[in-house]
């Protein structure tokens, strides 16, 4: 699973997910390289998942449990969905939870 | 449109799975559906697929998967046949979508998958004969 982290701000990273899918085969894999990228100096990281053009229900459960490990004082922040991203989300109400961003630029902006 | 048929025989794995749905995209493109059916075919047979995977075939070694499509000007009908394990209760599971309402520790990780097929997927049904599970939905043009 190919993510890569560029220090953005002080205490904001960006990790991009270098991966067209994010599904059952990786979701796990997802999870745990995303917790090795959780340093705790990032109080915020915004996920870019520009490159990424499919989600299933798995992947989807690895987004949210990537947040889930950050704890309540960090936040995970989403940003460049792809419209079949996008609607995963949405069908599931999961766009309630998650800062959903157009581009990380736009999501660093704020 | 001119109808079109295609069967696929692959072995129940994640990585199986994840060739076959990327296989199915390009000729459902080719089959001239939009890319909005061309997306509820791919996260419907996804979560359908995953599910023989992770279920129905756990426990088999060399599980094997068969799914027949059928394309009309109407949309697209798949069926879907598997040698696993029935499906507890001997129906198709009608879940309600996990709750995002609430604290971020309780946040649901999973239970999504029939949901999504649930929303997205026509004429939904599953029956147990020879051994087999026999799963079939319809995707409609959109």
């Amino acid at each position: 699973m190919n993510l890569s982290r560029h220090e953005a701000t002080a205490d904001a990273c960006v990790v991009s997910v270098n991966e067209t899918r994010i599904d059952a085969a990786v979701a796990i894999q997802f999870k745990d390289r995303m917790r090795d990228l959780s340093d705790e100096a990032f109080a915020r990281i915004v996920l870019d998942l520009g490159q990424v053009d499919f989600i299933d229900s798995s992947g989807l459960g690895a987004i949210v449990a990537a947040m889930k490990q950050l704890g309540p004082d960090r936040r995970l922040d989403l940003a460049a969905l792809n419209p079949n991203v996008d609607k995963v989300f949405r069908l599931t109400r999961m766009d309630s939870v998650f800062h959903i961003f157009e581009t990380p630029e736009a999501a660093l902006a704020q | 449109m001119a109808d079109m048929q295609f069967s696929l025989d692959f072995p129940g794995s994640p990585k199986a799975v994840r060739h076959v749905l990327t296989d199915i995209r390009g000729r459902a493109k080719e089959g001239g559906s939009g890319p909005d059916t061309v997306g509820q075919i791919e996260i419907v047979l996804a979560e359908v697929l995953n599910n023989v995977v992770e279920h129905a075939l756990r426990h088999e070694e060399e599980g094997e998967i068969h799914l027949r499509a059928t394309h009309t000007a109407q949309g697209w009908h798949f069926d879907i046949r598997d040698t696993g394990v029935p499906i507890p209760g001997g129906l198709v599971p009608r879940p309600d979508l996990p709750s995002p309402d609430c604290p971020l520790r309780d946040l649901p990780e999973g239970g999504f998958g029939w949901a999504i097929v649930n929303m997205l997927a026509r004429e939904l049904s599953y029956v147990r004969a020879d051994g087999c599970n026999h799963l079939s939905f319809s995707i409609p043009e959109s």
